[in-house]
């Protein structure tokens, strides 16, 4: 009996797995029809700038151009477009990019692993301190030190991040001297393009320590602490609120006042009984989050004067480089449907309720 | 009706988020109405002119390219002659004419201004020729003259003027006018002007400052005034500017008509983006099937490009312009109160009383609008209140970016994106320009928080249960 319950259980997640497998193209199609679509608008002038350096159009004649057009096939009707700039992007051709004058792809292989270093070291102290903050209110509802965190909570939802980021730049770095912009000093640069030096993951700070330079990596992470903390500010207030407003709900349930008035040690009811069912909404954001990371690194590249995706992005979109912007929302985009679809499928896993609605 | 409107009021405004939220928005309302009285649309240069778009943040230009003198003495010594030939212009046609207009002419370099580019020698020539004169300045009546050569080399313009003035007993009377005068510049941290010349001229008010001061119309300083650096440094001069002014432009201006923008944005994409998501969100969830089907993946693809990466997209696309941001924060922002509605209709949809209402023959589109909407609309005001915030966020974060508002509109992100430059101050006073990101930055946080304040307030009346 015990085994058919659970073979069911696993039935009904692998078929919650599959459907949302099946819809998984689905959506990225319709993404990539989005974005090629708003390419479109346009006009082919603009778009002919992906495939010939724009500095020589001046140089040709109409015919020219025309011949230009008809030899990348911009003016074949809507729908052949699309099905050859979609092969061109399942083949990882996304054209070129002028700002970083070399292929789009390349473009972003080169940026990627920057903005995935900042995403990954942010999510600690994000996720860390955003449910410890939430859970310390809840647990101290009504008090002093409620109050304060959801003080603290409001601000920092209110906070826009280039004027935090701004604020930070101006008081640990240009004040201090602590925090630096940018990815590295300059020594680091020359360093880690010396033969020494071995690239294994491609995340700076990780091979940093693999081939033993522990001075490239406190180096580079102090240039990460500025962006971190300006990206933690925000979602700690969201991560806290819910994380709060969840617990102190748990906390009113019936088997918490059982557990309590068996005697067991509040400590144990906080931390066994309530907090692992307060954390199963907290999961959804807290993985929704961990996405939105990515994304939301455009502006703190920016002001941190970081190379990066984001940074990459919000340069192409001043120089109007339209290949690399779409290249980036295009990564930016399956970035999220993937992440989306893994976060969904582990709170199914967790949480039976979601199968089955 | 009435009592139960009552009791739901009297219960949002005992909430201390609600009293907070409702004033600083009452307040920023003030302010939106009143901008026109508050920070009124005129030239700086001339206050009776008025200027022809109020949204576009009037800009102090120079018209001529100004050569930048190689030593600020220099300009010193230009501003000081020039101060004087206003008064010796006054004085009668007799004996003392013709000297004191020999000393401007030396004081000018016998008249060309020019040399002012390189003239590293003009004191020395000066000081001889004041010493090469001084018995005659004597004779004539300028029992000071001494006092004039030595002022010079204390390198205290305001003395020299000051002593300048007392050479000429008639004009006695002008030096209590001209200590108020310099009374009004020390007081305003204009003495700066004053006193350090204008080879780094700190103010973008010089001209007016210097007119005032000399009566002498501006043309002086077109020559040396570093025009680039004018044109875009913070600057900070109180009297003139209550929160300094950058990039040319006066910061309090901006931040005051950039309220009326925060509105705008804010309350037409909110009110836009709600109405498109309460449509296509009520229509899936009312109908169910494929249509649901459907609709949800549409909502599933505009979901899966990040809000901030979408927005650029489509301005670069559409170009920039506030209008262009508008309509990709639409295009990108109804999703949310769709999934809402949906979510709450399908709840709503089992009730008893739609079944009766169906059961009655009444049409779909009246079920909807009478029975349905109404029971779940206020999750999506709230909804929609809080995201008034964000959305202003977002609108500042592409202006940040440049790629939004164009360039010198008034509103909060445009100048938070002329003070990124200038963060890191000055050698030595690293908080100089902490003016130019603190305004702006305390009026966005103000506008931000009274919106989340408020939608927080909202939830906590209308929906005890997700109170937190």
């Amino acid at each position: 009996m015990e085994f058919w319950v659970l073979f069911s259980e696993v039935m009904f997640l692998t078929a919650y797995i599959i459907r949302r497998l099946l819809i998984l193209p689905l959506i990225l199609l319709g993404v990539t029809f989005i974005i090629f679509g708003m390419m479109q608008l346009l006009g082919s002038d603009k778009l002919l700038a992906a495939y010939v350096n724009p500095n020589v159009f001046d140089k040709l004649t109409d015919e020219e151009l025309e011949a230009l057009k008809d030899k990348y096939g911009l003016n074949d009707p809507l729908i052949v477009r699309y099905g050859k700039w979609l092969n061109g992007v399942l083949h990882g051709d996304l054209g070129w990019s002028v700002v970083g004058k070399t292929y789009v792809s390349e473009a972003l292989m080169q940026r990627i692993p920057y903005t995935a270093e900042l995403a990954l070291y942010a999510i600690f102290p994000v996720i860390g301190v955003g449910i410890w903050l939430g859970i310390v209110a809840a647990v101290n509802h009504d008090k002093f030190i409620d109050h304060a965190i959801r003080i603290f909570a409001v601000i920092g939802w209110s906070f826009p991040d280039f004027v935090f980021g701004l604020f930070i730049l101006m008081i640990f770095y240009s004040f201090l001297g602590w925090l630096p912009p940018g990815n590295f000093s300059n020594w680091v640069e020359d360093a880690i393009k010396s033969s020494n030096f071995h690239y294994i993951t491609h995340i700076l700070s990780l091979d940093a320590l693999l081939n033993g330079r522990f001075d490239i990596f406190w180096d580079v992470i102090r240039h990460l602490i500025g962006p971190i903390i300006t990206i933690s500010w925000l979602w700690w207030a969201y991560l806290l609120r819910i994380t709060r407003s969840s617990m102190l709900e748990v906390l009113n349930k019936e088997y918490i006042r059982t557990a309590r008035a068996k005697g067991l040690d509040e400590k144990v009811v906080i931390n066994k009984h309530a907090k692992r069912n307060a954390l199963i909404p907290v999961t959804t954001v807290g993985g929704a989050m961990v996405i939105n990371l990515f994304a939301g690194t455009v502006i703190v590249e920016v002001i941190f004067n970081r190379v990066g995706l984001g940074s990459f992005v919000a340069q192409a979109a001043t120089q109007l480089d339209y290949a690399a912007i779409m290249g980036g929302a295009l990564f930016y985009s399956t970035i999220l449907v993937v992440g989306n679809l893994i976060i969904d499928i582990l709170y199914a896993a967790i949480d039976p309720r979601i199968r089955l609605g | 009706m009435r009592v139960e409107t009552k009791r739901t009021l009297k219960r949002f405004f005992r909430n201390p988020s609600a009293i907070i939220g409702v004033s600083i928005l009452v307040f920023f309302t003030l302010v939106a109405i009143f901008a026109a009285y508050i920070a009124p649309p005129v030239s700086p240069m001339d206050p009776s002119r008025k200027i022809h778009d109020p949204y576009t943040m009037p800009k102090i230009t120079w018209k001529q390219e100004p050569i930048p003198p190689t030593k600020r003495k220099d300009a010193e010594i230009a501003f000081v002659a020039k101060g004087l030939e206003k008064y010796v212009r006054k004085i009668p046609e007799d004996k003392l004419r013709p000297l004191a207009k020999s000393i401007i002419e030396g004081l000018n370099y016998e008249g060309k201004i020019e040399v002012y580019a390189k003239v590293s020698r003009t004191k020395t020539k000066i000081k001889s020729y004041l010493k090469d004169h001084l018995d005659q300045l004597k004779e004539a009546g300028f029992a000071n003259a001494e006092n004039l050569i030595n002022s010079f080399f204390e390198n205290d313009l305001v003395l020299a003027a000051k002593r300048s003035l007392e050479m000429l007993p008639e004009f006695s009377k002008y030096i209590d006018n001209l200590e108020s005068e310099i009374e009004k510049f020390r007081k305003a941290d204009c003495i700066k002007v004053v006193k350090y010349g204008f080879s780094k001229l700190e103010y973008g008010y010089a001209m007016k400052v210097v007119k005032d001061f000399t009566g002498v119309k501006g043309n002086i300083l077109d020559w040396m005034i570093d025009k680039k650096l004018i044109n875009r440094k913070p600057i900070r001069c109180v009297d003139y500017h209550l929160f300094g002014m950058i990039d040319g432009r006066d910061i309090f201006y901006g931040v005051i008509w950039g309220t009326r923008t925060a509105f705008r944005i804010g309350l037409i994409v909110t009110i836009i983006s709600t109405i498109i998501g309460l449509i296509i969100g009520s229509i899936a969830g009312y109908y169910g099937g494929w249509v649901d089907e459907v609709l949800m993946r549409i909502t599933d693809v505009f979901l899966s490009l990040p809000f901030l990466v979408a927005a650029i997209v489509i301005t670069t696309i559409l170009g920039t312009g506030l209008d262009k941001v508008m309509v990709a924060m639409i295009i990108f922002g109804w999703m949310g109160t769709a999934r809402l509605i949906r979510g709450n209709i399908l709840q709503v949809k089992e009730e008893q009383y739609i079944l009766a209402a169906k059961a009655l023959g009444v049409k779909d589109f009246f079920i909807i609008m009478r029975h349905v909407i109404p029971n779940t609309i206020f999750p999506v005001v709230i909804q929609a209140s809080m995201r008034m915030g964000s959305l202003v966020i977002t609108a500042a974060a592409l202006s940040f970016l440049g790629l939004g508002a164009p360039t010198g509109y008034a509103d909060w992100g445009s100048l938070l994106n002329y003070s990124r430059d200038w963060i890191l101050g000055a050698q030595g006073e690293v908080f100089k320009y902490w003016f130019a990101l603190t305004y702006p930055g305390i009026a966005m946080v103000l506008f931000v928080l009274a919106w989340n304040l408020l939608g927080d307030a909202l939830r906590d009346t209308f929906d005890p249960r997700l109170k937190g």
